[in-house]
C-alpha cells in the first residue's frame, strides 16, 4: 500500500480491481485510518462477485464439477478467460513464449520440481497435512489438464514433513534448494527455520501463510496470507465496532501462550485497541494450564461482553466448555479461522453454537468454481480428506506459481519468480480469498464473518469480503 | 573423657523404633564389641554415630563435642571411620583404587589436584599388605571374595588415618585362620592409638579380642561389662535365645 | 465475595484432582522407593482406556469405570512392579529415574500408537449440569464427583493404611524394608499392593480430569509434576501432607489466576506455581540421609588410554571430514544436529555415567548457552566459551538449592527447572520473546571463517573430540575416580570425608557448561532457533538415548547422538509407527537401565571377544599378573 502496484489488474477480473482500489482507498497511509474511509461493508468484494460465488456462476460451477474439464480450458496456457472457468487457471494469463528457457535447479527437459514442506509430524500429527495436500492436488490437476504444461515440463512435487520444528525446516529448504525449482504452499509454524538457507539460494518461496517475522524479513519468501510487519486487518474489529459497539467497551482477550502466538496476540491487541475495542481483560493462557475455570470466572466478574481467543481448536473448544461449565455466555465469542476444522465442530457439539469466525477465505461451502475444483482435486489425489482453510491457501500460491510461470515464459528463472512474486498484489487465487498483497507483503485488507448455526459454518453478515484496510500493530 | 558417647538415642522409622533410649560410652584407646540379635539396631547405631542417620532424639558426643548435627564428611573429618555391614566397597573400582580414592580424599582438594601419584602407591600396597589382600590389588572391587571385600573397607577406612573405627560384622566371609589374623589385627590398631567399636556375630572373635562389651535389644542397651561379665549375664541369654516376652 | 467463592471452589476441585494423583504416588513411592515419574503417563493411558470403553466399544460409564479402577489398571500396576521396577527401590536413584522416564516415554508412544492423535471426547459424568450456589456462583456435578471422591479415597487410604496389617507393613517399609522383613512382613506383596491402589489412582485421576484437560497425551502427562509438588510437602511419604500440599497448592493456582496480573513480565508466573511450590519446599526440606544400599560396580565400560582414543578421535575426523565432501547440505545439517547432540550426552557420561547423578533438563542447559551465545553476538571461540560458562553458572545454580537432598529431589529440581525455564525465562523479553526466533552466526577460530555447512560441521566434530577427549582425561584422572566411587557408593565416599555437596554442584556446572558449549554450536548451525528446540521433553529423550547406547562412555554419546537425531526423522518417515519407536526407546531405557554402560559396551565386548578368538595366542600372552607383581615388589620393598 506504500506503493500502488498495477500489475494484479491485468490477471484479475474487474472486481479485484475494485477492491484493490477500495483497499487503496483505505490505505494511502500506512497503518490506522479513520473508520470513516473504510468501505461500504456492503460492498461486494472479489469472489462472490466474481461470477464465481454466489449466483449463477456458483450453480454453473457446481455442473462444472466436472470442473477439472471445464477449466482445463481455461488453464490451460492460452488464456481461455471462459464462462465459469474464468476464476481457474490462467484465465487472462498470456503465456510468454517460451524461448531461451533453461533448465537449473529443480528443472529437467521435462518436469519442474516444486518441494511443500509442511508440518506434517509432530506434538500434533498431520495439523498442516492440508496444505501440502492442497499443493499435490493442484500439481494433478494442472499436469492433467495442461499437456502442454509449462513450457513442455510437467510438474512435480517432492513432499517434506518439517516436524514442526526450526530444524525440520532448516533441513526441508536445504532439500529444497538442491533439488526444487520452488518452494510452494507450505506451512509451518516454525518458518523462521528455513528463511536464512532460502534466501541464501535464491529458493522460490510461496507459503500458504507467513507465520514469524523472520520468514517475513526473508527476501525470497512470500505468503498468499502474509503477515506484514505486525499488521492485522481492521475490518475484524471494525464489524464489530460497527454492529455490536456495546460489547466493544468490554472485551477481553485470551491466548493460548505457545509458538508465536503471544507476538500475534500483542499485535492484535493493538489493532483491536486503535479500532476502538476496549480491552477490559487479557490474559496468557499456558499450554498446560488445564483449568479455565478461573479466567472464565474473571470475564464473569469484569461483565465481559466480547471475547477474543486464539488457540487451537481443541482448546477453543476447552475454552467454550468451560464457559458453558461456569453459565456463562458473552455476546460476541470471537475466533480466528484455526477452530475452521471438522473437530471442532464434532467436539464442541452444542457449545459452539453462536459462535463468530473471521477468515480471510472463502468457505470451503462456497460453490465457487475454484473452490470445487480444489476440492474436486483433493478427493482424487487424496480420497477422504477434508478440505481446510490452509489448503485454500495452498492452492491458491500453487496457482499464483503457475500463473507466474506461464507469464514468464521463457525467462522462468528462480531470481525471476521471485522479481515475479515481488509484484502480486491484490492476488484472489481465483476468487478463493479476497485480494492478497502477496508482493508487498502486507496483512490482508479484506475479511468475512462466520457464526456457527445448527452445528454448521454459515456466513455471517452476508457471504462478501469486507475490505478495511489493515493497521500496525506494533 | 571417654571418646565417643551415645546419649539417649532414639530412632522411629514410621512405626517400628530401631533404637530405643540407647546410651553407652566408648574409651579411647579400647576394642568395643557391640553385640545383639538380628534387628536389635545395631547397624542403625552405627549410621547415627557416622552421620548417616539423623536419630529422632538423643545426642552424639565425641570427644566433648556434640557432633549430632555434623554431616557425615565433617564427622570423618574429625576421625570417625567405618566399613559397612552390606558392602559398600566401588565395585567400578580396582581393590587397589578403592584405596587410592580414600587417600586421594583425605588430602582434599590437594589430593584431587595433585598430578602425579608419587608415593601413594606405596602407601597403598602398605595398607593392603597390611590387611593382607595385597595380592587382589588388580581385581575390580566387585569380583573379589566378600571376606576380601571387607577387609578391603577395612584398608579404605584405615586410608584415612580414623581414630575411631567402626567394624560391621568384618569377620564374616573370613575363614578361620584369616579371622585369627584379623584378631591380631584389631589388637595391633588399638595398641596404635586407635579406638575400635565393632559389630560383630563370631562370639569367639568378640570374647577374645574385646576389652569392653555392650549388649543391644530391641535398640536399647541392656548389658554390658567384660566379656566374662557379658557371657554370663542372664539377660543377654535370654536375648540370644530370643525370648522376646521374657527379655521385656 | 462470590468471586472469591468461585475461586475458592474451583481452586478446591483442582486441588482433589491433585491429591488423587499424588496419594497414588506417595503410596508408590513409600513402600518401595521408586519414585515414578510416569506416574501421570499411567494416568494418561488409562483415561484413554476409559474412553475406549466408555465412549468406543459403548461400554456404560460406571462398568467402564470399574473395569478399569478394579481391574485393569491394578493389573498393569502389579505388572509393572513385578516386571518392570521391580527391586529397583534397591538400586541407585538414577537407575530408577531412568527406568521410569522410560515407562513414561514408552507409555506417551503406547498411547499415540493405539490412539492415533483425533479429536476425541469424554464427557463429563452427569453431564453438563449446573449447580447454582447464589446469584453468580456455579458448579458443575463433575466438580462435586471429584471433590467427593478425593474424600472416599483419603477415607479408604486411611483405613488401608492404619487399621489393617498390610498397611501397618506398608508404612513400615517405608524406611526400611529390611527390618519389615524381620517382622514377617512380605515387601513383595506390599510392593504389590501399593502398586495397584497407586496405579488405579493414577488412572482415577486421569479419567477425572479427561473432561477438563481432553484426552491429551502431554497434558495429562505432565500434570503430574503438580502432583509431585503437592506429595513433596508430605516428603513424599505422609498422606495427610500430601492432602494439605495438593489443596494448597489448587486453591493458590487458582487465585494466582484471579488476582495476579494477567498481562505483563510476571503473568507467565501463573504458569509456573506448581514448579514454584516444588522448588520452595525442596529448599525448605531438611537434610537427606546419604543412602546406604549394597550396589556393585555399575561402570564397566573400558576406559581408552588418550593414545587410543586420540587416534579414534583421528579417525572421527576423517570420516566426518569425507561427509562433508560427499554429502548433500541437507544431510549434512542432519549431522550437525547429531553431533550437536553427541556432545549434550558428553554431558551425560559426566554427570550421570561418572557420578550418576540424573538431569532431566540437560536441553534447558544447551538452551542457556544458545541463548546466551545468540545474545552475546560475538560468534568466536570467545562467544562459546561465555556461553558455556554461562550455562556452567546456571547449572551451579540449579544444584545449590537442593545442595543437603539426595539424587532423586536433584532430578526434580532440574525437572522443576525445566519447566521454570520452559514457561518463564525463555519466553522472557532477554530470550525468546514472544516466542520470536533468536539469530546466530557460525563462529570464527582465530579468524578463520566456517561459513559453508560442511566446515562448520567438521568444526563442530572438531569440538566433540576435544570435549571427548576432556571427559576421558577427567575419566582416567583423580578426579574421575572419585566420582566413580561417588557412583558406587555415596555413603562409603561420604564416611571417607568427601564433601558431596560441594562435588555434586561443581559436576552440575561442568556437566551443563558442555551442554552449553553443545547450545551454542547448535545456534550457529542452524542459524535461528526456537525455544521449542531445548523443550523440557527433550531433555527426557535425551536421558532415556543416552542411557540405552551407553552413558558411561564418548562411544555411547556419539551413538547415542546419531540415533537421538534420526529418531524424529525416522518418525516423519514412517508415522505409522511413530508411537512404536518411543515405546521401543522406552522398552530399551527399562532393560537397559539397570546397566548403564549400554549398547556401546555391548559393542566393546563383541569386539574384545572377536580379538579374543582370533588371537588367542595374543590374549593368553597379555601380562594381567605382570602389573600386580610389581606392586607386590614394591611393597616388599617398604
Amino acid at each position: 500500500m506504500i506503493t500502488v502496484t498495477a500489475c494484479g489488474s491485468a490477471l484479475e477480473p474487474n472486481e479485484v480491481l475494485a477492491a484493490n482500489d477500495a483497499v487503496r482507498g483505505v490505505g494511502g497511509t500506512t497503518t490506522t485510518t479513520p473508520g470513516a474511509v473504510v468501505t461500504d461493508p456492503g460492498s461486494p468484494l472479489t469472489p462472490g462477485a466474481t461470477g464465481g460465488p454466489k449466483a449463477g456462476g456458483g450453480k454453473k460451477g457446481g455442473g462444472a464439477t466436472g470442473a477439472g474439464t471445464g477449466s482445463s480450458a481455461g488453464g490451460g496456457s492460452t488464456g481461455g478467460g471462459s464462462t465459469g472457468g474464468g476464476a481457474t487457471t490462467g484465465s487472462g494469463v498470456k503465456a510468454a513464449s517460451c524461448n531461451g528457457f533453461q533448465n537449473g535447479p529443480g528443472i529437467t527437459d521435462s518436469t519442474i520440481r516444486l518441494g511443500n514442506a509442511s508440518d506434517i509430524s509432530g506434538p500434533l500429527p498431520g495439523v498442516f497435512e492440508g496444505a501440502q495436500q492442497a499443493v499435490k492436488a493442484y500439481v494433478a490437476y494442472f499436469n492433467a489438464t495442461n499437456p502442454s504444461g509449462i513450457c513442455g515440463r510437467k510438474l512435480a512435487l517432492d513432499m517434506y514433513d518439517t516436524r514442526t520444528d526450526n530444524g525440520g525446516n532448516q533441513a526441508a529448504a536445504a532439500k529444497m534448494c538442491e533439488t526444487d525449482f520452488a518452494d510452494i504452499g507450505s506451512m509451518s509454524i516454525f518458518d523462521s527455520g528455513l528463511a536464512a538457507t532460502a534466501q541464501q539460494c535464491g529458493l522460490p518461496t510461496l507459503h500458504s501463510a507467513a507465520v514469524t517475522a523472520t520468514f517475513n524479513s526473508c527476501s525470497t519468501c512470500f505468503g498468499v496470507n502474509a503477515s506484514g510487519d505486525g499488521e492485522f486487518p481492521n475490518e475484524v474489529y471494525d464489524f464489530w465496532v460497527r454492529n455490536n459497539k456495546d460489547a466493544t467497551q468490554h472485551a477481553a482477550f485470551l491466548y493460548l501462550n505457545q509458538g508465536a502466538a503471544a507476538e500475534n496476540a500483542r499485535v492484535q491487541q493493538a489493532v483491536g485497541a486503535k479500532r476502538g475495542i476496549k480491552w477490559e481483560y487479557i490474559a496468557a493462557i499456558d499450554v498446560a494450564e488445564f483449568n479455565y475455570g478461573p479466567y472464565i470466572q474473571q470475564l464473569k466478574d469484569k461483565g465481559i461482553k466480547m471475547v477474543q481467543f486464539i488457540g487451537g481448536w481443541a482448546h477453543s473448544v476447552r475454552f467454550l466448555q468451560a464457559q458453558q461449565a461456569a453459565n456463562y455466555k458473552p455476546a460476541v465469542n470471537l475466533f480466528d479461522p484455526s477452530v475452521y476444522e471438522p473437530g471442532f465442530l464434532s467436539q464442541g457439539g452444542a457449545v459452539t453454537e453462536g459462535v463468530f469466525m473471521f477468515m480471510q477465505t472463502a468457505a470451503i461451502e462456497d460453490r465457487l468454481p475454484e473452490m470445487l475444483l480444489y476440492r474436486q482435486w483433493l478427493g482424487q489425489v487424496a480420497p477422504g480428506a477434508t478440505p481446510a482453510f490452509f489448503g485454500i491457501l495452498a492452492w491458491s500460491a500453487a496457482k499464483l506459481f503457475v500463473e507466474k510461470s506461464l507469464a514468464l515464459g521463457g525467462n522462468l528463472s528462480r531470481a525471476n519468480l521471485v522479481k515475479a512474486f515481488k509484484t502480486a498484489d491484490g492476488w484472489t487465487g481465483g476468487g478463493l480469498h479476497g485480494p492478497m498483497s502477496v508482493g508487498s507483503k502486507h496483512s490482508p485488507s479484506c475479511i468475512r464473518y462466520a457464526t456457527v448455526k445448527d452445528g454448521r459454518w454459515v456466513p455471517y453478515g452476508g457471504a462478501k469480503y469486507r475490505c478495511g484496510g489493515y493497521s500496525k500493530g506494533s | 573423657m571417654s571418646l565417643l558417647r551415645v546419649d539417649d538415642v532414639v530412632v522411629q522409622f514410621g512405626g517400628v523404633t530401631a533404637l530405643n533410649h540407647a546410651r553407652f560410652e566408648i574409651e579411647a584407646g579400647t576394642v568395643t564389641g557391640l553385640i545383639g540379635p538380628n534387628g536389635a539396631g545395631k547397624t542403625t547405631c552405627f549410621n547415627v554415630i557416622t552421620g548417616l542417620q539423623p536419630p529422632t532424639s538423643g545426642r552424639i558426643v565425641l570427644d566433648g563435642h556434640d557432633v549430632t548435627r555434623m554431616p557425615v564428611h565433617r564427622r570423618s573429618r574429625k576421625g570417625i571411620g567405618r566399613t559397612f555391614q552390606r558392602l559398600e566397597a566401588f565395585g567400578s573400582l580396582t581393590v587397589a583404587d578403592n584405596v587410592r580414592v580414600a587417600l586421594d580424599i583425605h588430602d582434599g582438594l590437594k589430593g584431587l589436584l595433585r598430578l602425579v601419584n608419587g608415593s601413594a602407591d606405596l602407601e597403598i600396597a602398605a595398607l593392603l599388605q597390611r590387611v593382607g589382600i595385597l595380592e587382589y590389588a588388580d581385581e575390580r572391587a566387585d569380583s573379589v571374595p566378600t571376606g576380601v571385600a571387607r577387609l578391603l573397607e577395612l584398608a579404605r577406612a584405615l586410608a584415612c588415618d580414623p581414630r575411631l573405627l567402626l567394624l560391621d560384622e568384618p569377620s564374616s566371609g573370613l575363614d578361620e585362620a584369616e579371622t585369627k589374623a584379623f584378631g591380631v589385627l584389631l589388637r595391633e590398631l588399638a595398641t596404635e592409638g586407635r579406638t575400635i567399636l565393632m559389630v560383630e556375630h563370631d562370639m569367639d572373635l568378640v570374647m577374645s579380642v574385646c576389652d569392653h562389651i555392650y549388649v543391644l535389644d530391641f535398640g536399647a542397651v541392656i548389658a554390658q561389662g567384660t566379656p566374662a561379665e557379658v557371657r554370663n549375664d542372664p539377660l543377654v541369654r535370654l536375648a540370644y535365645l530370643g525370648d522376646v516376652e521374657v527379655a521385656q | 465475595m462470590d468471586a472469591f467463592i468461585s475461586y475458592t471452589l474451583i481452586g478446591i476441585f483442582t486441588g482433589a484432582a491433585y491429591a488423587i494423583a499424588a496419594s497414588g504416588l506417595v503410596l508408590t513411592y513409600s513402600t518401595t522407593r521408586v519414585f515414578n515419574i510416569a506416574h501421570g503417563a499411567v494416568g494418561m493411558v488409562f483415561a484413554f482406556v476409559y474412553w475406549d470403553f466408555s465412549q468406543r466399544q459403548g461400554m456404560p460409564e460406571w462398568l467402564a469405570l470399574i473395569v478399569v479402577l478394579i481391574l485393569v489398571a491394578p493389573a498393569a500396576g502389579v505388572f509393572m512392579q513385578r516386571v518392570l521396577v521391580r527391586d529397583l527401590g534397591n538400586a541407585p536413584v538414577g537407575v530408577s529415574l531412568v527406568v521410569t522416564v522410560g515407562i513414561l516415554v514408552g507409555l506417551i508412544g503406547l498411547a499415540t500408537q493405539v490412539w492415533k492423535p483425533a479429536g476425541r471426547s469424554a464427557p463429563p459424568f452427569f453431564g453438563q449440569h449446573l449447580i447454582k450456589l447464589g446469584d453468580n456462583v456455579v458448579i458443575t456435578w463433575h466438580q462435586v464427583i471429584t471433590v467427593i471422591l478425593s474424600g472416599v479415597v483419603a477415607g479408604l487410604l486411611y483405613l488401608l493404611l492404619a487399621k489393617t496389617r498390610v498397611g501397618t507393613a506398608m508404612r513400615a517399609s517405608v524406611d526400611n524394608p529390611d527390618l519389615l522383613k524381620l517382622y514377617g512382613g512380605r515387601p513383595q506383596l506390599v510392593a504389590s499392593l501399593a502398586w495397584a491402589v497407586g496405579t488405579s489412582l493414577a488412572a482415577l485421576a486421569g479419567i477425572l480430569l479427561t473432561p477438563v484437560i481432553g484426552l491429551q497425551y502431554y497434558d495429562l502427562t505432565l500434570l503430574v509434576i503438580s502432583a509431585y509438588s503437592a506429595a513433596m510437602l508430605g516428603k513424599l511419604t505422609s498422606l495427610p501432607m500430601t492432602y494439605v500440599g495438593a489443596m494448597g497448592l489448587g486453591i493458590l493456582q487458582s487465585y494466582a489466576i484471579g488476582y495476579l496480573p494477567s498481562a505483563g513480565d510476571i503473568a507467565g508466573l501463573r504458569a509456573v506455581i506448581p514448579t514454584l511450590f516444588l522448588f520452595a519446599i525442596l529448599i525448605l526440606l531438611p537434610q537427606a540421609p546419604l543412602r546406604i544400599g549394597q550396589v556393585k560396580g555399575l561402570v564397566s565400560a573400558p576406559v581408552p588410554s588418550l593414545k587410543k582414543a586420540a587416534s579414534w578421535a583421528g579417525g572421527l575426523l576423517v570420516f566426518v571430514a569425507l561427509l562433508t565432501k560427499g554429502l548433500s547440505e541437507s544431510d549434512l545439517l542432519l549431522v550437525g544436529t547429531a553431533l550437536t547432540y553427541a556432545i549434550v550426552m558428553l554431558s551425560l557420561v559426566l554427570l550421570t555415567g561418572f557420578g550418576g547423578f540424573v538431569s532431566l533438563a540437560q536441553f534447558t542447559f544447551a538452551g542457556v548457552g544458545a541463548v546466551a551465545y545468540s545474545k552475546l553476538d560475538q560468534p568466536d571461540l570467545l562467544g562459546v566459551l561465555l556461553a558455556s560458562l554461562i550455562a556452567a553458572a546456571v547449572g551451579a545454580l540449579v544444584a545449590i538449592p537442593v545442595l543437603r537432598l539426595t539424587g532423586l529431589y536433584l532430578a526434580l529440581a532440574t525437572l522443576a527447572f525445566a519447566q521454570l525455564m520452559d514457561k518463564l525465562v525463555f519466553g522472557a523479553s532477554f530470550a525468546y520473546k514472544e516466542g520470536a526466533p533468536l539469530t546466530a552466526k557460525r563462529m570464527s577460530v582465530l579468524g578463520i571463517e566456517f561459513n559453508s555447512t560442511g566446515s562448520y560441521v567438521f568444526l563442530m566434530a572438531l569440538c566433540f573430540v576435544v570435549v571427548a577427549l576432556l571427559v576421558i582425561a577427567v575419566r582416567r584422572g583423580r578426579v574421575g575416580r572419585v566420582l566413580i566411587a561417588m557412583r558406587d557408593s555415596q555413603a562409603a565416599v561420604g564416611t571417607l570425608g568427601l564433601d558431596l555437596r560441594w562435588v555434586r554442584v561443581g559436576l552440575f556446572a561442568a556437566s551443563a557448561g558442555i551442554a552449553g558449549v553443545a547450545g551454542a554450536l547448535f545456534a550457529g548451525l542452524r542459524g535461528t532457533t526456537v525455544a521449542m528446540d531445548f523443550i523440557f521433553f527433550q531433555s527426557l529423550v535425551l536421558l532415556l538415548m543416552a542411557v540405552v547406547w551407553g552413558v558411561t562412555s564418548v562411544t555411547g554419546a556419539l551413538l547415542g547422538g546419531a540415533f537421538l537425531m534420526y529418531l524424529p526423522v525416522a518418525q516423519s518417515d514412517h508415522p505409522s509407527i511413530a508411537g512404536l519407536l518411543f515405546v521401543l526407546l522406552g522398552v530399551g531405557a527399562v532393560i537397559l537401565g539397570r546397566e548403564p554402560n549400554g549398547l556401546a559396551n555391548k559393542l566393546f565386548q563383541s569386539s574384545r571377544w572377536v580379538i579374543d578368538k582370533v588371537t588367542p595366542q595374543v590374549a593368553k600372552r597379555l601380562p594381567a599378573g605382570a602389573h600386580k607383581e610389581g606392586v607386590r615388589d614394591v611393597a616388599a620393598t617398604r
